[in-house]
């Protein structure tokens, strides 16, 4: 149970943590009054991009025109994200600058113009994430850091995929999750931008453990591993579970050490092997692994936000799994169900060897 | 926990706790789980994924072999699992958490054993019907269970129900007559209003589940959205037929100020409702100056969304200030 804020005050203050009077809330820092400031300064970025597109026919016409009004838009972004610190209007501006100049820029590099000239899709993506990565440090700002990096990871991933390297950036995706949330509270000299940047990212990576999945190929023969090491092409379907299910191994492992628990303590190899069974679920279940990977990582930091949206994955996942082409429903019952039973009989076995699990009386007597 | 972590990162964001002895403050608050609520997260987490893969596989079993099976089959599954569900609250108890649960898995298969009813023998019933039966056939559980999330799943039925009626008959006679085609907007909105004001009552009287504010601000946010509906067709209409539309959006407005701003302050509540002032009112002002994305009044447009939403997170940040102890 939440202690009241005065409590926890008192409390911190007791413990030496902090000193004076307990600051007054500010409502700027709630999620929905954040979705409220975002869904207005979309909206004014819509009508401003409406106005822009419409009116500017030589602009239009030109790959640079708009690759450079773009610029100049996330420039302003910049300049009222500094002056923004302290002023909401001024925060508003910057946002719906910077939505037009990413708008305007994704419209450089997609679209194609009157001489005929696009890019390909690869190259186009390509230059779209590593500008959109740009803005998501440049930009002081966390919606538009949550914003871009999530359109980072996501056009990131349709470049690579092309490529053959979709798995990578799934497990980078993945590692990058880890990272930013479990040090969430040591890089406090950067905090608040972490945050938006891990909420970013983690929020694209149950979307794109499917996605990825869903463009493999199916093996041409059954021996077949999927990728050659020879060539760059990384199309092996056990290979995204390896990657995330390593970075929750890494991730379990790390949470055990802080509590605490030796290198060879049976706790700890027992949250190993679960670690592992879970990538192995993953083998068949796409998006398993990163779905359990932002539920541990949220009920390990108090995180409801990212527990939640871990736990709403878990279920969108086990959905998608129905429509998967590669196994028979038949097949597919056999294996929930024979996972269904290894995670009860997993239960069963924690409490045969630790005992049961302490009850919140007990902690708090 | 989340309350206590988003105080603690507050504070440490304003200054008032050191960045250096934020995880120190994060331990203390309860924030970061110990051991005992490690095990207790890992035990509750292996009981319900085993329990919902296992579920999940049995409605993979069932959908294989569903053109195989006969109708009886069908039918004694579907009510074979509401009598094991049942079974289970009567062996848990209502109170407790596994019965409730039970309670609220009956309520879904009651769904599923309509559904079939209606593929079997095809009476020709409506859509709309099924879901308004469905929450009928629920109400005895849902009085009984004491749960938020039967409660909002009888409620969205009910709403559901509502909006495949209007689909399917374009509007109730009387009301149709009356209200035009917002009369779906206007049912919900007293549907889902009355829902609010009577939950809030019972919270002043009732027991400990009916305390939390989540469920009552969900059903919140779905009477904003209706009210913002009306609100835009009265921006985008204009005209005298939608006085109404926008008598209806400017009263619930006034409700909802007069009730979370003066007797129940919620931010959640105000922050939906300063939302819909900001996107009604620029609505209304697009429609009144601009022709088309060409014309350079939409500038006026633009600016104007951003200074109403910053003006709204000023007002909401004051009243902020003025519910802190």
């Amino acid at each position: 149970m939440t202690p009241p804020p005065a409590a926890l005050w008192a409390r911190l203050a007791a413990a030496g943590l902090v000193e004076g009077e307990q600051p007054v809330p500010e409502a700027g820092r709630r999620w929905y009054v954040r979705l409220m400031l975002g869904a207005a300064a979309w909206l004014a970025a819509i009508t401003l991009m409406g106005f822009l597109v419409s009116l500017t026919f030589v602009l239009l016409k030109s790959r640079e025109g708009l690759l450079g009004t773009g610029m100049v838009a996330c420039a302003l972004a910049y300049a009222m994200f500094q002056r923004g610190r302290t002023s909401h209007w001024h925060a508003q501006l910057g946002l719906a600058a910077s939505f037009v100049g990413q708008g305007l820029m994704a419209w450089a590099l997609f679209g194609s113009f009157d001489n005929g000239d696009a890019l390909p899709g690869t190259t186009a993506s390509l230059w779209m994430a590593l500008i959109e990565a740009l803005l998501t440090v440049a930009l002081p700002n966390s919606i538009n850091r949550f914003v871009s990096a999530q359109f980072a990871v996501g056009l990131l991933a349709l470049a690579a995929d092309d490529q053959g390297l979709g798995t990578l950036v799934l497990g980078g995706a993945a590692g990058l999750t880890a990272v930013v949330w479990l040090n969430e509270f040591r890089w406090s000299e950067r905090a608040e931008a972490l945050r938006a940047i891990g909420f970013g990212v983690a929020s694209s990576l149950p979307g794109l453990a499917l996605a990825v999945r869903q463009n493999m190929p199916p093996p041409a023969a059954p021996g077949d591993l999927g990728f050659t090491l020879n060539g760059l092409d990384f199309r092996a379907p056990w290979l995204a579970s390896v990657l995330v299910g390593a970075v929750l191994l890494a991730a379990v492992l790390t949470l055990c050490r802080r509590q605490g628990l030796a290198a060879g303590a049976r706790t700890m190899g027992l949250a190993g092997l679960a670690a592992v069974l879970c990538g192995m679920l993953d083998l068949k279940a796409a998006g398993i692994a990163s779905s359990l990977l932002l539920v541990v990582l949220g009920f390990a930091h108090g995180n409801r936000l990212l527990l939640a949206l871990g736990l709403l994955s878990l279920g969108a996942c086990v959905s998608w799994f129905y429509y998967a082409l590669s196994l028979t429903l038949l097949e597919k019952s056999l294996w929930l169900a024979v996972a269904g039973g290894a995670l009860l009989l997993a239960r069963t076995g924690l409490r045969v060897l630790l005992g049961p699990p302490p009850s919140e009386v007990d902690t708090h007597a | 926990m989340s309350d206590a972590r988003n105080l603690l990162l507050e504070w440490a964001a304003r200054g008032a706790l050191s960045p250096a002895k934020l995880e120190a403050a994060m331990h203390l608050g309860g924030v970061v789980p110990d051991h005992a609520r490690w095990r207790r997260f890992v035990d509750s987490l292996l009981l319900w994924l085993g329990a919902a893969l296992l579920g999940a596989a049995l409605v993979f079993f069932l959908a294989y072999n569903w053109d195989a099976m006969g109708r009886y089959l069908k039918f004694a599954l579907a009510e074979g699992a509401i009598v094991l569900a049942l079974g289970g609250v009567l062996w848990r108890g209502v109170d407790a958490p596994a019965g409730k649960a039970l309670l609220f898995a009956a309520s879904l298969f009651t769904g599923a054993l309509l559904a079939l009813v209606g593929q079997t023998y095809q009476t020709g019933a409506d859509p709309w019907e099924l879901f308004a039966v469905w929450a009928l056939c629920i109400l005895p559980w849902t009085l009984l269970s004491r749960l938020a999330a039967q409660w909002l799943l009888a409620l969205g039925l009910l709403n559901l129900s509502v909006l495949l009626y209007y689909q399917t008959f374009l509007g109730f006679p009387l009301l149709g007559a009356l209200f035009g085609p917002m009369a779906p907007c206007w049912v919900l909105l007293g549907l889902n209003g009355m829902a609010l004001a009577v939950w809030e009552l019972a919270r002043l009287r009732g027991g400990d589940w009916l305390k939390p504010r989540w469920p009552l601000q969900l059903i919140g946010a779905a009477v904003m959205a209706t009210a913002t509906v009306l609100g835009l067709w009265a921006a985008i209409d204009a005209g005298r037929e939608s006085l109404t539309e926008a008598l209806g959006w400017a009263g619930c407005l006034a409700l909802v100020y007069a009730v979370y701003r003066r007797r129940q302050r919620d931010l959640f509540m105000l922050a939906m409702a300063a939302l819909s002032v900001v996107v009604v009112v620029n609505t209304w002002l697009g429609r009144q100056l601009v022709e088309s994305f060409s014309d350079p009044r939409i500038l006026l447009v633009s600016a104007s969304f951003l200074a109403s939403s910053t003006l709204a997170a000023r007002w909401l940040q004051r009243v902020a200030h003025e519910a802190a102890p």
